[in-house]
């Protein structure tokens, strides 16, 4: 029952160009600040709600919910755990971070700065590329449906992993996986496999593939009315720029191609951690 | 570390001193506010929202799960310590709150990071900047500039690798 009552709908109608929207059904996390004119908190809701057009139906709501507060912030987490959290302890700790990783959306109102958005961050909102790498930022209020900044065909990118380039003691390979696999209905990568490999060295290959076809198959894409093929080819470049860390550049050129970009530690001293 | 101080033994006095002058509580037994503890730098006293919050969370809620104004809050983070950053009375930043169930893990690193945040007002993320490590990241890669996993962790076993604190 506590469970069923810790659901809470929000029922309250959008404004404007969404004033018949649905938002999607969220489940109450921490509340931090509830005191007029000022509103933090925290929510989560399904991975698959975390698209433009619901996000903004959801903003709409807790703006004609909490009508006259001038200062509001809503995190939006994919876990429910994660939004019961602390977010503002003074020691940045391992923790924090795995839990903003969690936070793909917020929104934030700002009556002061004239400032209404959403920013949606398929990566989290802890990153080692920054906060909200790869993601984008609505103003609101807006006039049509929202657009997404990744894309495959019709769907938004909800959510990514770190990206981080494949290596292991005594190689770090650099080459091109292309793989094959099904989106499924619920956003999921399904039967993901790699259908050609090239690598230098050549015994890389299969490092690479693995990583390859581990990071697809996370990939988190907005829900659809079928399963739709995808035939992505993954370039991985050592780029001797960048410094030595697991910080990975990655470019899209979707829906064909991504190329990561990394210099890897020589990673002969990895198994002493 | 210390911008405007370029002589090494006046840096040693201030750091020496700020340890010497640190005053602990039980954290866990502590439910005076983070404002009133002092735990908003000096440039977050002036965010009215971040000192209303801080002044609806208690000490303890660094430590543990707490009963808020507001609601429950979930505190899975291991910290072993937080000090104070700031003073909204005007008096010294002294105060350092332990984390008293993880005390027998307290070692001259954390007590020398603790006396850090008192002495430079700076929460973790700017101490780290200030001390030339690299943002957290999220995989076990070692990072050879500083070799150590992750914030605040990241800052005591730094301090300990330099020279700078005893292993205990």
């Amino acid at each position: 029952m506590r469970t069923l009552t810790a659901f809470c709908l929000a029922l309250f109608a959008g404004a404007g160009a969404f004033a018949q929207c649905r938002p999607p059904r969220y489940q109450a996390g921490a509340i931090f600040l509830d005191s007029a004119p000022y509103l933090v908190r925290s929510i989560s809701i399904p991975l698959r709600d975390f698209v433009p057009s619901s996000l903004v139906c959801l903003a709409a709501s807790f703006k004609e919910r909490y009508r006259g507060r001038g200062s509001i912030t809503v995190n939006i987490f994919s876990s429910h755990k994660a939004a019961q959290k602390s977010l503002f302890g003074q020691e940045s700790t391992r923790e924090t971070v795995e839990t903003l990783t969690q936070m793909h959306a917020r929104y934030v109102l700002d009556a002061a700065k004239h400032e209404e958005f959403v920013e949606i961050m398929p990566l989290g909102a802890s990153s080692a590329l920054g906060a909200g790498a790869y993601g984008f930022r609505i103003d609101l209020p807006v006039a049509a449906p929202p657009s997404c900044g990744l894309r495959i065909g019709s769907r938004c990118m909800i959510a990514l992993q770190q990206f981080s380039y494949p290596h292991e003691p005594g190689s770090k390979p650099s080459g091109r996986v292309t793989l094959a696999g099904t989106i499924a209905r619920d956003g999921g990568v399904r039967h993901v496999r790699a259908v050609k490999t090239e690598s230098v060295p050549a015994g890389g290959g299969d490092l690479l593939a693995h990583a390859a076809v581990q990071d697809l198959s996370n990939w988190r894409l907005e829900p659809g009315p079928r399963e739709e093929a995808i035939r992505i080819t993954y370039s991985y470049v050592i780029d001797r720029k960048l410094q030595y860390d697991d910080t990975s550049l990655v470019d899209f050129a979707l829906p064909n191609e991504v190329t990561i970009r990394g210099n890897p530690l020589d990673c002969q001293h990895c198994g002493a951690r | 570390l210390f911008p405007g101080t370029h002589d090494p033994g006046t840096a040693l006095s201030s750091v020496y001193a700020a340890v010497s002058q640190q005053i602990p509580f039980d954290g866990l037994q502590s439910n005076i506010s983070q404002y009133d503890a002092g735990f908003l730098s000096v440039a977050d006293l002036s965010d009215p929202a971040k000192v209303k919050m801080f002044q609806g969370a208690p000490v303890c809620g660094q430590f543990i799960s707490y009963r808020g104004l507001y609601g429950s809050v979930h505190v899975t983070n291991k910290v072993w310590a937080a000090s104070q950053i700031s003073s909204p009375d005007g008096g010294p930043v002294t105060d350092v709150y332990i984390n008293t169930r993880l005390a027998n893990g307290l070692s001259q690193a954390t007590v020398l990071h603790e006396a850090l945040h008192n002495l430079t007002g700076a929460y973790d993320a700017d101490l780290e900047t200030l001390l030339g490590l690299s943002p957290p990241d999220l995989h076990d890669v070692p990072n050879p500039n500083t070799d150590c996993p992750i914030g605040s962790i990241c800052i005591s076993d730094l301090l300990q690798k330099k020279g700078c604190s005893g292993p205990n």
